[in-house]
């Protein structure tokens, strides 16, 4: 077990920045996803940590000593591959049983590890077999039950569940996150789903262009995105974002005036409110006047797509809204759960920490 | 397949339509045509692989019904007994051909799946030159090569010996290995070898442990191709060749004599050539022919 | 990472070999026929003679001016044919019956066999007296009834075309079915909807659509017919007289009959040139169907 450390790394290919100097540090026995739409760089990051990339510039410590250098064999980490990785040629025990082979721990010890580690993920019946006798699930529990054979410092996920199927999906999640509670192995799990990485995380670290967006816990991540990118990733359906001006305490748009406990910058900025921060009211009661344009029935609640002026929100409305298309809404805001951005830079704009400044 | 049979079912439904005439007229146009492609088939197979048997035939025959062109014969091994004599020496020969094949796949192989599994993995400087100009090596014609080796095992003296057989035979079985295994280990995912390091296995253990046997079929193919063509290679060693290291391909050429062509010794060496071949006809089909055509169209 | 240098060592191997058979070869090859060098007279390279050779062999050898004529002739002749015939028994054979499979297996059979083996059984097929082959054209051509094929020089000829057609169609035959297999279903049933005949969906829509593969085909079969050697050794010997002479013949005889080595290299390079020609037309197709 062992902490991890990415300082002022970079990655490039070519002309191409896959990774501008990216710090990052994951405490020993943490739970850190990376999250981040396809071809932001968490996968390549990740593989910087195993050793299969190297970095362009910057160094990477794993337990404080620079690793750099070493070949993946040598990082003592181990991985769960997007598509397993298993091999075809050998037999689940086999499999399981490789990175003990490999370091030299033979004969009754291997076997009463992997015999361990099977009964760990409920492989025990199939080490027999061949991967390719195995349904997506069990092959999922054979590449965990060889990363954790061996307890190494690190354990890395690259996309661990995206080949499964919704529903096994949700439980593997769930052994997932009980299997690293139980034995404290520091994570790095990469993903682009945000219901894996809010369900699983300690700490997330939000990347998109090849840098981190936002690192801190989901929570936080949720209630206080630092920036637009953030606001708009995180959050399904994602967080209403309407441009507008703050003109003294009131925002205006078109369509949209909201007074509230703030004074802000004299700058084009961009309001966002998530959709369960929206209640539906009566038309001429609300903060926010327009039609609905569809509503859509989720099972637990029915989302209400309401047109206003030029734009579209999104409210979460409780399952007995009835309103059927073009039927006029109202709609109003808790005033403290408003988010503010810098439409030029898309950072978020903090009045409660400006107003304790001031 | 389902899909398939039940299109006729559909059709035979709404048949009842038409005159009982015409349908006979069709379905015994139909039965015609079938019977005349058996028949064309039949034909090219008898035209195709009919020398193939004669020849096998030929070899079993008596010498006085090799020359009377007879179809019913008494079988007898005289022609193989006198081929394996003076001054034919099947045997050895065959223990030539067999030498210089194996000697060359155990060779071969190795050497290619590694330069395969490089060029299959890693860039190198120039990019894609490189595997092409490998495969680029194969359009150099032989009347070419064959002097300057000649030469070299000359002053080496190694002229006469399987070794040099051997090393001629590599200059085309390794480029054509090398391109062969290469398209098997490009279909292999990175991600059971980047596995097989993380788990503790150095890239060379990795290729061992995990590339080679995934690649087997691929290694197969190459192998069945370098057993093809090196038991098959008749010029290189036609000139590399005195007495010691003939092979059965150079051997054939031994039944010519003053006196004629000894068409039942000929015939004889021919079945010696031909039966492995035929014992492995379904691998050299799927595995030969199949992985010439896929590497040269590709 | 430190595996910085094992790419390299892992095709040091195959690069030696490479160098030491074939590049080695082609480069001493071509310092050769700067030389005139009988072989049969010192055992060392003779003097330098420049460019002499070739200019010989350019401007006053009708000898290797038949051989390249021979070989015109010769691949010509066997490209229309192998290909046609590989054609038509990939229509005939195309099928996964039962028949057609086996018939498949059968027919790789003389590809397998050696050219010398194929020379061989060829020049004993042809046997006017006891040859199967003559006895079944005889039979159905009177007028040909008993005739010497391999001691007239036009009908050896043809003899050559014949058995090479009888030892590579199988070959080209497969790469065809395997292009046919990949054609779209739907474009030959769109035209069987539209009323084609047979005739015609062949030579309208599925011969259009396998142009790329004919291509590759044509160029392939063009450089083995030009490098053609080992039947015309067993089968004709370049004979009667020099009218199957190819020009990989003539350069063998050359170079190891004659012992004239310098001249024999050089008009090997003649024979490379020309086939490079063909070899790059080859690789730019091949490597414009890869996808980048």
């Amino acid at each position: 077990m062992a902490s991890v450390e990415l300082v002022g790394v970079e990655k490039r290919f070519g002309a191409f920045t896959a990774l501008q100097r990216l710090n990052l540090s994951v405490s020993d026995g943490e739970f850190l996803v990376l999250l981040g739409p396809s071809g932001c760089g968490k996968t390549t990051t990740m593989r910087m940590v195993a050793g299969l990339e190297e970095p362009t510039a910057g160094d990477i410590l794993i337990g404080g000593e620079r690793v750099n250098d070493a070949l993946p064999k040598d990082r003592d980490v181990a991985m769960v591959f997007q598509n397993y990785g298993l091999y075809p040629h050998m037999s689940v025990a086999q499999n399981i049983g490789y990175p003990l082979k490999v370091r030299g721990v033979r004969g009754g010890d291997r076997e009463a590890r992997i015999r361990q580690a099977a009964e760990k993920v409920e492989l025990g019946p199939l080490l027999h077999r061949k991967p390719r006798e195995l349904s997506g699930g069990q092959r999922q529990r054979v590449a965990l039950a060889r990363a954790i054979v061996r307890t190494p410092r690190v354990f890395l996920m690259d996309e661990p569940l995206s080949n499964l199927d919704a529903k096994l999906r949700v439980t593997m999640r769930a052994e997932i996150k009980h299997l690293q509670h139980e034995l404290g192995v520091t994570t790095v799990y990469v993903t682009h789903d945000q219901i894996e990485a809010m369900t699983l995380a300690h700490r997330v670290a939000v990347m998109n262009g090849g840098a981190i967006q936002q690192l801190d816990t989901p929570e936080a991540i949720y209630d206080r995105p630092a920036n637009l990118f953030v606001a708009g990733f995180i959050g399904s359906p994602p967080m209403n974002l309407v441009a507008g001006q703050l003109v003294g305490n009131v925002f205006q748009a078109p369509g949209v005036t909201i007074r509230g406990d703030f004074t802000g910058p004299d700058e084009r900025i961009v309001l966002g409110i998530r959709p369960e921060d929206l209640t539906i009211t009566s038309p001429g009661e609300g903060a926010i006047e327009g039609h609905v344009y569809a509503s859509e029935l989720t099972g637990e609640a029915i989302l209400v797509t309401v047109r206003v002026g030029d734009t579209r929100l999104i409210a979460r409305a409780s399952r007995s809204f009835r309103g059927s298309f073009g039927t006029p809404v109202g709609l109003n805001v808790d005033s403290s759960k408003l988010h503010f951005f810098f439409e030029a830079t898309g950072q978020r704009i903090d009045f409660t920490n400006q107003r304790k400044a001031a | 397949m389902t899909d398939s049979s039940s299109i006729p079912a559909a059709a035979a439904v709404s048949r009842p339509l038409r005159r009982p005439e015409a349908r006979l007229s069709i379905a015994s146009r139909r039965r015609f045509g079938r019977v005349a492609r058996v028949a064309t088939i039949l034909l090219v197979i008898l035209l195709f692989f009919g020398p193939v048997v004669w020849i096998m035939l030929t070899a079993l025959k008596e010498p006085r019904d090799v020359y009377r062109l007879s179809i019913l014969f008494t079988p007898t091994l005289d022609n193989l007994r006198a081929a394996f004599a003076s001054p034919y020496f099947l045997g050895s020969r065959t223990i030539n051909s067999l030498i210089v094949t194996f000697g060359t796949i155990i060779l071969s192989l190795p050497i290619a799946t590694a330069a395969a599994y490089a060029f299959s993995r890693f860039r190198f400087p120039g990019g894609n030159a490189w595997s092409l100009g490998v495969l680029a090596t194969q359009f150099i014609p032989p009347v070419i090569v064959i002097i300057p080796l000649f030469v070299a095992f000359r002053s080496a003296g190694l002229l006469d010996t399987r070794l040099a057989l051997i090393i001629a035979n590599m200059s085309f079985v390794v480029p054509y290995s090398i391109w062969m295994i290469k398209g098997f280990i490009d279909a292999i995912p990175t991600d059971m070898e980047e596995a097989a390091q993380i788990d503790g296995a150095s890239r060379l253990r990795a290729i061992w442990d995990v590339v080679v046997p995934t690649a087997i079929p691929g290694i197969a193919t190459a192998a069945i191709f370098a057993f093809v063509v090196s038991w098959n290679e008749f010029f290189y060693a036609l000139v590399l060749s005195r007495q010691e290291a003939v092979t059965l391909q150079v051997g054939l050429m031994g039944a010519r004599t003053e006196r004629g062509d000894a068409w039942e010794i000929m015939a004889a060496m021919g079945l010696v050539i031909i039966l492995p071949m035929l014992v492995l006809s379904r691998y050299v089909q799927k595995y030969f022919v199949a992985g010439l055509v896929s590497g040269s169209v590709r | 990472m430190q595996d910085r240098w094992l790419k390299y060592w892992l095709i040091a191997p195959a690069l030696l070999v490479i160098a030491g058979t074939l590049l080695y070869p082609l480069v001493s090859g071509l310092w050769y026929s700067l030389h005139e060098w009988k072989l049969s007279e010192s055992p060392t390279l003779g003097p330098f003679i420049g460019i002499e050779n070739y200019v010989l062999a350019v401007t006053d050898d009708p000898d290797l001016l038949n051989s390249g004529r021979v070989t015109l002739i010769f691949t010509f002749l066997s490209v229309v044919c192998t290909l046609t015939v590989a054609m038509m028994l990939a229509l005939l054979l195309a099928g996964n019956g039962r028949l057609e499979v086996n018939a498949r297996t059968l027919l790789v059979i003389p590809f397998a066999m050696s050219p010398a083996l194929v020379g061989v059984s060829w020049r004993f097929l042809l046997n006017p007296e006891f040859g199967g082959f003559s006895t079944l054209i005889g039979a159905l051509i009177p007028g040909l009834k008993g005739t010497s094929f391999l001691a007239d020089p036009t009908l050896a000829m043809t003899a050559l075309v014949i058995c090479d057609v009888w030892h590579s169609a199988p070959y080209f035959m497969l790469m065809f079915i395997g292009a046919l297999a990949s054609l779209p279903q739907e474009t030959v049933e769109a035209a069987q909807v539209d009323g084609a005949s047979k005739f015609r969906l062949f030579f309208e829509v599925v011969l259009p659509q396998l142009k790329p593969v004919l291509a590759i085909a044509v160029l392939l079969k063009v450089i083995f017919s030009l490098k053609v050697l080992d039947q015309v050794i067993t089968l004709t010997n370049g004979g009667p007289g020099t009218s199957t002479e190819t020009l990989a013949h003539f350069i063998y005889q050359t170079a190891f009959r004659w012992f004239d080595v310098g001249y024999a290299a050089a008009t090997a390079y003649l024979l490379a040139a020309l086939m490079a020609v063909f070899a790059v037309i080859y690789f730019q197709l091949i490597t414009e169907r890869r996808p980048a």
